[in-house]
């Protein structure tokens, strides 16, 4: 489909600006649980994301059916010009943008992933585990996007190995990669065995305790409270005062160990090189040295907040596209050393908050709780969760490893590129019956 | 569209062989604060193609110049596995039906809807707020190699809507969701506009009240909560595919093995049921997306655990019947074991003869924060809308009370069970990629004793 010729067609008619997004994706995906594979999986789908906007007057659609493209489009230009206003709309991106190169490795759609899949579990039951049960996707999108503008394409791909092993006592450990780098998948059974070293440790699991704890959190883990940071970082989410990064700009309100960017430009999965409304993607520093020094905008939502846009359209909810925190100076064993008396938790799931606006939370650590004392792992838990807040969680943190790990896992984490984080004073709860 | 269909059927290798086609189409209009954010039409559709031979294989595309494309890659992918799937075998069914719509979809203008959001925006003084309101209608074609022919239409409607108030620097939020198989009658159901004034002024109540005591205390909860616990205890412990271990990467395992059936889990008067036929429920099915019809599912029957939720291939490995609760959430996902309206079934006490003999107690008549972990076994519900209960009285507003509890700790000590019943809508993930579904949850007031709050 020529998106070009589309866009032109549709300026021709009662609009003012619009941006065409072309998606033509062939995803696969192997499944697996009890040590064999349950379904394979392929999705050749197509679609069209159109926006349109007259004045202040916005809409969107999402159209599959590319032959009635533009008989829809027109149905769809009359309903523009009938809508309110949005106050909160400025206008897409007018700026001539220039565009790295869409990075791709195309040995990845060479890989079989069955055979990845089988080479994850045998990695997992060599290592002691009883089941492994996990996932193998590869992504593979074609990107073409038009706007008054603007023009861009990219070509992606990605693959994500998700493998969570059990020991007899249903003691789980879980490794969740991604990467869009071949090299990184030529030894998948070591994902596997990753994986099964952390669900045999400690054997039995024991009931937790609760406290206050100095807790290291693998990078999958921490992963999942970056994750949740980052979507209350849209500007979206401020704007609405939903989100306790609001009014801080320029406050210094984490530990000073924490540094944050969203880097779309890395070759990583969540790489892309445009957004949504064909701004360049780049390097945005969320957070310096714990101080916030911006939020996720669109063209949109930064001139609402008299700012810049840092390329994360949505054009109204700008979304994070990568995170990438920096590293410390010592190993994860060095800082597994510095416990007294801890924990080390590899994942986190079901973050919920019953506070937005100050970051109340809890969630609950899974695929690998160990009790630590005197730097070494002396057992497993289960049965606890952390009940904190978000902003004393990210002041308190202590130490980086310098390890940095590729993760991101279901819906929970996304693409991201973290070390293992030292956190100070994490209070953990229990049931109590 | 059938013919087409039943051709590519006719050129399956297999030892079943199924292709369903969605179509679905969406409308969407949100207000955040006062200001109309995003106005959205989309209409998507496509094809599932599910293929089994030594495996199961599945393919999924929205262009019909790819279907026989689609249709062999699914045939090759059945056959990568060594692993002999099993489905049960059920008896084919051909019909069609649609859900009742009394206020046409089509009959609801978008200035209309624009219209509705911006003055339940205008009445309130809170000052953080975003309202969605969401329709769609779907409609489904399923046909499989055994004859199973299942046409369906259902149209859905869904509000919601997020609050966040502030009293004297206390912060307060809530969110919730309204949603129906059927049309704008959804406005007659809810008055929206007077159940958010109501909630702002509740947010402001609690946003002063000071916070909830600690100790141990007899707990009534209200429908809202009665569901979720409902849904999250009962329900997702209770779907076969993750007591077999197939979700286990994912949303996880479950507390209960297969050889469970029968095993006690709570006090006699326990009775939890999914039913994908309740009127208007948001999940309401007559048939799942296997074909199978659907029924009411005792999942939890006088305190023991009594039936699994199964779809075809859950139930194969078990060695029982589908019971007809395949879902898929939309065109291209592939139909897994999932909930519709689960709820505990109402008992024969009004809320004042709950009440009255508590003498230590508090209310808990709404949740905000709660979570629980991936064996569905500890779980925790703090209160959004909370009172102390004295001497068989409702007392002062408290904050944020916090039940963390196990699942057998708290089944066990519902002595009580109200006569009334509520239900709240909410859209359930579950599956890889996330399968968010449409369900009701819901129940009455319950009474539990002896329970430890923070």
């Amino acid at each position: 489909m020529d998106i070009e010729l589309l866009r032109d067609k549709i300026l021709k008619m009662d609009v003012d600006e619009a941006v065409v997004l072309l998606n033509e994706r062939e995803k696969r995906q192997v499944r697996f649980s009890n040590n064999r594979i349950d379904i394979s999986k392929v999705w050749l789908d197509t679609s069209l994301e159109v926006f349109l906007s007259k004045g202040k007057r916005v809409f969107f659609t999402t159209i599959r059916d590319l032959d009635k493209a533009e008989e829809m489009i027109e149905k769809y230009v009359k309903l523009l010009g009938n809508l309110p206003e949005n106050k909160d709309f400025f206008g897409i991106n007018p700026k001539k943008q220039s565009y790295e190169k869409s990075k791709i490795d195309k040995r990845l759609l060479e890989l079989q992933l069955e055979d990845v899949a089988k080479e994850v579990i045998e990695g997992a039951i060599e290592k002691g585990a009883t089941r492994a049960a996990g996932v193998i996707y590869r992504d593979h999108v074609k990107r073409k996007i038009a706007t008054n503008y603007n023009y861009a394409e990219e070509e992606i791909a990605n693959m994500d190995v998700v493998v969570r092993a059990f020991n007899q006592y249903r003691n789980a450990g879980q490794e969740a990669i991604t990467t869009a780098n071949a090299d990184e998948l030529k030894d998948p059974r070591n994902i596997g065995q990753r994986a099964g070293t952390i669900a045999v440790m400690g054997g039995e699991p024991k009931d937790g305790k609760e406290g206050k704890f100095k807790v290291l959190f693998h990078p999958l883990g921490f992963g999942s409270l970056i994750s949740y940071s980052l979507h209350l970082a849209s500007a979206f989410m401020v704007d609405a005062g939903m989100s306790f990064f609001a009014g801080k700009i320029g406050e210094k309100i984490f530990s000073e160990k924490l540094t944050l960017w969203d880097d779309a430009t890395m070759l990583g999965s969540g790489h892309r090189t445009f957004d949504e409304e064909a701004t360049s993607t780049r390097k945005t520093l969320l957070v310096d040295k714990g101080k916030l020094m911006n939020y996720l905008h669109s063209y949109s939502t930064a001139k609402k907040f008299n700012t810049e846009t840092t390329g994360n359209a949505g054009i109204i909810r700008p979304t994070p596209w990568q995170a990438v925190m920096e590293n410390g100076t010592r190993s994860y064993e060095e800082l597994l050393g510095e416990i007294d008396r801890g924990l080390f938790i590899v994942n986190l799931w079901y973050t919920r908050f019953q506070d937005y606006r100050n970051g109340d939370f809890s969630t609950i650590p899974r695929d690998g709780i160990f009790y630590v004392e005197d730097g070494e792992i002396k057992e497993s838990w289960k049965g606890i969760r952390v009940s904190e807040n978000m902003v004393h969680l990210l002041s308190n943190i202590e130490e980086m490893s310098k390890e940095r790990m590729w993760v991101k896992w279901w819906d929970e984490v996304i693409p991201s590129y973290l070390p293992y984080v030292l956190v100070e004073d994490v209070r953990i709860t229990r049931s109590t019956l | 569209m059938e013919d087409i269909m039943e051709k590519l059927l006719g050129k399956v290798s297999a030892r079943y062989a199924e292709i369903r086609y969605m179509r679905i189409r969406n409308s969407e209009v949100v207000v955040k604060n006062g200001v109309v954010n995003g106005v959205e039409y989309s209409e998507e559709g496509g094809f599932a193609i599910r293929i089994i031979n030594s495996g199961i294989g599945f393919a999924a595309t929205n262009r019909v110049d790819k279907l026989e494309e689609a249709l062999q890659l699914a045939e090759k992918l059945s056959k990568v596995s060594g692993y002999e799937a099993k489905f049960s075998q059920e008896k084919s069914y051909q019909d069609s039906w649609e859900a009742e719509e009394k206020k046409k979809i089509e009959n609801m203008g978008m200035e209309e809807k624009i219209e509705l959001l911006l003055d339940i925006d205008k009445s309130l003084t809170a000052p953080m707020k975003i309202q969605a309101l969401h329709d769609k209608i779907i409609e489904k074609i399923y046909m499989n190699s055994e004859g199973s022919l299942i046409k369906a239409r259902i149209p859905r409607v869904e509000y919601f809507y997020m609050m966040g108030v502030m009293e004297n620097g206390n912060f307060e939020q809530s969110y919730r969701q309204y949603g129906i198989t059927g049309g704008y009658e959804l406005l007659d159901m809810w008055p929206l506009q007077d159940m958010l004034l109501e909630e702002e002024k509740t947010l402001r109540a609690v946003a002063k009240a000071r916070k909830s005591p600690e100790g141990t205390f007899d707990l009534v909860v209200g429908p809202e909560v009665a569901g979720i616990i409902a849904h999250e205890s009962c329900g997702h412990p209770t779907e076969a595919d993750r007591i077999m271990g197939r979700e286990a990467a994912q949303a996880g395992e479950s507390f209960i093995k297969p050889e469970m059936i029968g095993t006690k889990i709570g006090s006699e008067v326990v009775n939890v049921v999914d039913d994908p036929t309740v009127p208007k429920s948001f999940g309401y099915y007559k048939y799942d997306d296997e074909g199978i019809p659907a029924r009411r599912r005792y999942l939890y029957k006088e305190g023991k655990i009594n039936e699994f939720l199964h779809n075809r291939e859950s139930a194969g490995k078990m060695g029982v019947h589908s019971n007809g609760a395949a879902r898929s959430s939309s065109w291209d996902r592939e139909p897994i074991a999932r909930m519709s309206t689960t709820f505990f079934e109402p008992g024969d006490y009004t809320f004042e003869e709950l009440i009255e003999d508590v003498k230590h107690g508090i209310y808990m008549k709404s949740f905000t924060e709660w979570n629980i972990d991936d064996i569905r076994y500890n779980q925790k519900y703090v209160g959004r809308e909370a009172y102390l209960i004295e001497n068989g009285e409702i007392k002062e507003a408290v904050k944020r009370p916090v039940l963390e509890i196990t699942t057998p700790g708290f089944y066990s000590r519902v002595d009580a069970i109200g006569k009334d019943l509520e239900f709240y809508a909410g859209t359930c993930g579950k599956g890889d990629p996330m399968q968010g579904v449409d369900v009701w949850m819901g129940g009455p007031h319950l009474r539990v004793r002896g329970i430890k709050m923070r």
